[in-house]
């Protein structure tokens, strides 16, 4: 029974030898994969945000503080690619991770900024639309109250001077 | 009927048009005070920026004044001394930008241009495996008129390149007692995503 005792523990020690040797590919596989998934999105959202700042017309302090945001994430990017480069995938799905949460962040804040000045220029382009229309309106009541009844008195004036002669041979008016 | 009272009938009727002409004129007249109200606004609103450019410089650091100056620029180079060149960029764009720069090693009868970058045919990278980036600010007005600063939101602060020349870089040259060292400064593009060649450039005349 001894015998078949150390013959199992030897093989039970060979299985997991085995499982073991087949796991660790299958894991590093695994972070390999996901840290090259996750420096794809880091680049796409850098993209996204040097799009939105692109968008930006008044580069102000909370703006260029952003943009000192960005080129540390596009920092994080870089070390992520050279981590993963160097097959350390783990630090590589960090460094990458931390890097989309940095551009998130940032993305947050400047939709919030466009919005708000969004907003502002909404209130501001209403403001110059009513006033253009009552500048039209008061134009248009000044003519027509003042500068029309004026030419059209003008007008009867000049045709009052205006002389018909009748020519009796012909019957027609001249 | 005869013409004569064509004629007057003609003069009848435009006059009765007369108050219709009138009253297209009222209306192309406030057409004109709206119009002229929006294209003031727009004018004030939409201001149109002027050009802007970027700045790329090569420096030496002068260890008895503790600073760095466009000057005393190598002209040779050895094998067993490497050399230490300092590159700085400034953003006077009107934007934010995502720039690289590339530094090349090409014979020196190459030919730069501002239009096209230098070939990969012609060329090869001194460091093909580490890359040079910086996204900046763009200067402010203020910023614009300052000269002689070397940091800031809208400068890539003097960075240290080794210029060296190993067996490997020889071997590439048709002739390697003289060559040029290309540094070309590139921009991201947001709608290709990729880098594109802004026409900037410097480069060292080297033995």
């Amino acid at each position: 029974m001894k015998r078949y005792q150390k013959f199992i523990l030897i093989l039970c020690v060979f299985g997991i030898t085995t499982v073991l040797h087949n796991q660790i590919p299958i894991a590093q596989s695994q972070a390999e994969q996901e840290a090259s998934v996750a420096i794809q999105e880091a680049d796409e959202k850098l993209t996204y945000v040097l799009e939105l700042l692109e968008e930006i017309s008044n580069y102000d302090e909370d703006i260029r503080n952003l943009i000192l945001q960005a080129d540390d994430a596009r920092q994080l990017i870089k070390d992520a690619k050279d981590n993963y480069a160097s097959s350390n995938f783990t630090i590589s799905y960090q460094k990458a991770t931390e890097a989309i949460l940095q551009l998130d962040s940032i993305i947050g804040e400047i939709d919030s900024k466009i919005q708000s000045k969004t907003q502002n220029k909404i209130i501001i382009f209403s403001l110059v639309g009513v006033l253009a229309g009552l500048g039209a309106i008061m134009f248009s009541f000044l003519f027509i109250s003042k500068i029309y009844p004026w030419y059209e008195k003008k007008k009867i004036e000049e045709y009052s001077k205006l002389e018909i002669s009748y020519n009796n041979s012909k019957g027609d008016v001249k | 009927m005869t013409k004569e009272k064509k004629s007057l009938i003609k003069k009848v009727n435009s006059k009765l048009t007369q108050s219709q002409i009138n009253r297209i004129i009222s209306l192309s007249i406030i057409l004109v005070v709206v119009a002229s109200v929006i294209g003031i606004s727009s004018s004030v609103f939409f201001q149109k920026k002027p050009d802007g450019f970027s700045e790329l410089s090569l420096l030496m650091y002068n260890d008895l004044t503790e600073n760095f100056e466009a000057n005393n620029y190598p002209t040779q180079i050895y094998s067993y001394e490497n050399v230490s060149v300092y590159f700085m960029v400034k953003n006077f764009e009107n934007s934010v930008k995502y720039y690289q720069l590339q530094i090349k090693v090409v014979e020196l009868t190459q030919n730069v241009s501002s239009q096209q970058p230098i070939s990969a045919i012609s060329s090869f990278f001194l460091y093909p495996n580490d890359t040079f980036e910086k996204i900046l600010s763009p200067a402010t007005n203020v910023e614009k008129k300052e000269t002689g600063l070397f940091a800031g939101d809208y400068i890539w602060e003097p960075t240290e390149l080794v210029l060296y020349v190993n067996s490997e870089v020889l071997s590439k040259l048709t002739n390697p007692n003289s060559f040029k060292i290309v540094f070309e400064l590139w921009e991201f593009n947001t709608e290709k995503e990729n880098f594109q060649y802004t026409g900037v450039f410097t480069f060292l005349e080297l033995d």
